[in-house]
């Protein structure tokens, strides 16, 4: 599984989102708009489920925000850090 | 000024809502769930009262409930289905205050926390989980669905924990603080629970007489939610009847000083040291009964109690009390048939941990 | 809300990491001075700084329970502190109606490890524990020692619950069921907590700076504060001033998010509202506001926003960053201090607060200690879930 699918299952399982499928998850649509419908708790829960599974920290928002904005900016971020 | 009981919500295991209440009162019993606990010495198997959720989904949509956990979907279907009872769900309320108690808390939240925060090697906590495991989360909760911004309270004094709750409610009323109080109380089962009552009704356990003296049939471990719309009222009428008054003391430092003309709804349920006192605090002409053999043995039960005495008053009739040795029953009248309430109030005692009392009476 | 009858306060107790009595707390605030660390009571890999009273504080030899846990020995310090300050003894309160009403967060969580999922998964028997469970609830705590008869009750509104306990118990006062309330608040640093706010990445890498520009989070801290509460007849036979009043409470919820304050502030401003209706104050004879002030970006904006509006020119200042955020028994611990201010006639500098932040409003709390006068000041909390909750206070001498 590429990062970009691990990270779909780990957000639509972790989160909760039983009426989303992984794959309809965009890899550059914003994970905080309307159709995931995610809040700051959620924020802070993929942070700890990425330093979980990944091992890598997102030492605050400020960091975490740009990180956040997308499948493709997670990915990018975990990558850079691995 | 009286305290009016517009709306009950409970759930348990006998059921979901005041109609399968009614009806395990009737039949006299109520189903359990067996439980398997795993050890490293093998399996020990445990019987339960549970809690089914099910019918939150008719009254909050799927994704507002994904983060959500069974303690905390208890909590909220009991006000619900209160609110419901008390054609509130839609109308336009007044001020409304909410006060949820509980005897354990988050309890399978708070082990597993405990487990990965304190006994793994490289702690960790799942934001989402602690968030949940905080005790006022099932309140925030309700307070953000119910777009509520009156006073919001939770309460944790393990077998007085409903009791101080309505003690709050009424006084908040009486303060006409708010116009209604939605209040109740909530208790989970957790493998923890099954475990405990594994060890004190296991035969070579030494240590808990009370136990010793009582038939493990009727220490089922229960979880469930209870919750009830109180409002001012002066108008004559009130098919639940009303709170007549709250009362909490130490019967061991002062004794109890208990209502006349009363039946009486005893917590005894199998996990109290003081299950067997009761005789000493009640006439030998008191009525008695108790019905934990429906709901369980959970710190919050008087507040099934309080459901069932208002039931109680709607239906004239108090029903028969459950059959546990516990009571002293050649010293207790204890109500063996159906019987009609009369005139009577009900008063639900609860003799708790360290010599506390609780009780709440109910007139019609 | 109608106006209520002020509820007198005979004594205080009150221990942090700024000090073991509430005297040498606030001579510790007036100072200025604060030194958080990375916990020692617990260990961890975290280094976030926190304010734990690091000295051995619980005198077991005045104490009848030894065996308990860490947040009722913090309760159970206060309250003795309170009894002495009050002028009781043990024998006295035996023969009075007392009830006790504390507010905690983690006091009420089976965070006894002595049992855990693992034991029940080895077999091991826990019946003592849990037991000691049953017990390690400090409003039952405080019940055994002092063998009180009244009612009782644990409040668990997370970061409001010293404060909500305190408004409880003053209507209990009113409506004539306890002669006199044991009431406050009271949590320990605890890792569970400690694990649970890092995760929710509020807290701050460095000694907090509530209402700066440069404010990253919380700090938590630990402690107690106990009030005795006394009905008017036991005030009389006392011939003596009580050292303050409680002369209204207002609580209400922002009903919006289980960690993000309201942004609009209306759950603040309608328990500000109900606490001002209730004690028939006017908003002028606020003398200063101890805000609740944690060093979180949001808390703090909202709030400051609030008390512009509502409280113009008010002095006001955050404690927290002397003492940390102490979770349930913060409400209870800045009503002591607020009450030590208005005797005082003084009011210690927000410590942690140097720059504006220009999304703030043109008001800024207290940068050096400041002399106020007026006997009268507000305190609020505002909790994890959206419940605030305010006191009005008064120093003894007030005639209500």
């Amino acid at each position: 599984m590429t990062i970009k699918e691990k990270l779909k299952k780990l957000i639509v399982e972790t989160l909760h989102l039983e009426d989303i499928s992984p794959e309809e998850i965009e890899d550059d649509e914003p994970l905080f708009g309307e159709k995931l419908g995610l809040d700051s708790i959620d924020a802070v829960e993929i942070v700890f489920q990425v330093e979980q599974h990944f091992g890598v920290g997102i030492k605050n928002m400020k960091e975490g925000r740009p990180a956040l904005e997308s499948i493709n900016t997670l990915a990018a971020f975990i990558e850079a850090r691995l | 000024m009286k305290i009016s009981i517009k709306g009950i919500g409970v759930l348990g295991g006998f059921g979901c809502g005041i109609a399968d209440l009614k009806k395990s009162l009737t039949i006299g019993k109520s189903t359990t769930t067996a439980m398997v606990i795993k050890t490293t010495s093998g399996d020990i198997k445990a019987p339960a009262f549970l809690a089914n959720t099910d019918r939150l989904k008719s009254f909050v949509n799927k994704r507002d409930l994904r983060r959500i956990d069974h303690y905390i979907r208890m909590a909220l279907l009991g006000c619900f289905l209160a609110l419901e009872d008390a054609d509130m769900l839609h109308a336009k309320r007044g001020k409304m205050g909410i006060i949820i108690a509980t005897g354990y808390g988050s309890t399978c939240n708070t082990f597993d926390l405990q487990h990965s925060v304190i006994t793994e090697a490289a702690p960790f906590c799942s934001p989402i989980q602690f968030s949940n495991s905080v005790h006022n989360a099932a309140a925030t909760y309700i307070s953000i669905l119910l777009k509520e911004m009156g006073p919001n309270l939770s309460v944790s004094h393990y077998d007085m924990s409903i009791t101080s709750a309505f003690l709050t409610a009424c006084q908040w009323l009486h303060q006409e603080r708010v116009e209604s109080v939605l209040v109740g109380s909530v208790d989970e089962y957790s493998k923890i629970l099954g475990y405990f009552r594994h060890c004190l009704y296991n035969k070579g356990n030494k240590k808990a007489d009370f136990a010793a003296k009582m038939n493990p049939e009727y220490a089922i471990i229960g979880e469930g939610a209870n919750f009830f719309v109180l409002a001012r009222e002066n108008e004559a009428a009130s098919p639940y009847g009303f709170i007549e008054d709250v009362k909490m003391g130490n019967f061991k430092r002062r004794g109890i000083n208990l209502p006349e003309n009363a039946a009486f709804f005893l917590g005894a349920d199998g996990y109290s040291e003081c299950d067997d006192q009761y005789v000493n605090y009640l006439s030998e002409d008191a009525g008695v009964a108790s019905y934990s053999h429906l709901y369980g043995g959970l710190p919050v039960g008087t507040g099934f109690d309080i459901a069932i005495a208002a039931l109680s008053n709607k239906l004239k009739t108090v029903f028969k009390s459950g059959d546990s040795p516990i009571y002293n029953s050649d010293r207790l009248n204890v109500i063996r048939h159906n019987e009609d309430l009369g005139s009577r109030r009900i008063c639900c005692l609860k003799l708790g941990a360290g010599g506390s009392y609780g009780w709440v009476s109910l007139n019609q | 809300m109608r106006p209520v009858e002020p509820v007198a306060i005979a004594g205080i107790g009150c221990i942090c990491s700024a000090g073991l009595v509430l005297k040498e707390c606030m001579d510790f605030l007036y100072k200025g001075q604060r030194n958080p660390a990375p916990p020692v009571n617990f260990s961890t890999k975290l280094t976030f700084p926190v304010f734990e009273v690091l000295e051995d504080f619980f005198q077991s030899n005045l104490f009848k329970e030894k065996n308990i846990l860490r947040t009722c020995k913090l309760a159970l310090t206060a309250t003795l502190e309170a009894i002495s300050d009050a002028g009781f003894n043990r024998k006295e309160l035996q023969t009075m109606r007392v009830g006790a009403c504390i507010g905690t967060n983690v006091g009420c969580s089976m965070h006894d490890e002595s049992f855990s999922n693992k034991s029940a998964e080895d077999n091991t028997s826990f019946i003592t524990p849990v037991n000691r469970f049953l017990f390690s609830n400090p409003t039952s705590s405080i019940a055994s020692e002092f063998k009180i008869t009244g009612p009782l009750q644990t409040v668990v509104n997370a970061c409001s619950s010293g404060s909500d306990a305190l408004g409880l118990a003053a209507s209990w006062i009113r409506s004539g069921i306890c002669d006199i309330v044991i009431a406050g608040g009271t949590d320990e640093m605890y890792q569970i907590t400690y694990t649970g706010f890092k995760s929710l990445l509020i807290n701050d890498d460095s000694p907090c700076k509530p209402f700066d520009i440069n404010r990253k989070g919380l700090n938590l801290g630990e402690g107690a504060a106990v009030f005795i509460l006394v009905s008017e007849e036991i005030l009389k036979e006392m011939k003596k001033d009580p050292r303050a009043y409680i002369l209204g409470y207002g609580s209400a919820t922002d009903a919006f998010h289980h960690t993000k304050t309201r942004p609009d502030g209306k759950g603040l401003k309608l328990a500000i509202e109900e606490a001002m209706e209730s004690s028939g104050t006017t908003y002028s004879d606020i003398a200063f506001i101890n805000a609740h002030g944690t060093g979180t970006l949001d808390n703090d904006l909202v709030e400051s926003r609030v008390l512009h509006e509502m409280f113009p020119g008010v002095p006001f200042f955050s404690t927290k960053g002397y003492t940390g955020h102490t979770l349930g028994a913060a409400g209870a611990i800045e009503a002591a201090f607020t009450i030590a201010c208005l005797e005082k006639g003084k009011v210690p500098v927000s410590v942690g607060f140097n720059t504006v932040d220009p999304e703030m409003p043109p008001a800024y709390p207290v940068k050096q200690n400041l002399t106020i006068s007026g006997n009268k000041a507000l305190t609020e909390t505002l909790a994890f879930g959206g419940n605030n909750s305010v006191l009005i206070l008064s120093t003894g001498e007030h005639q209500p």
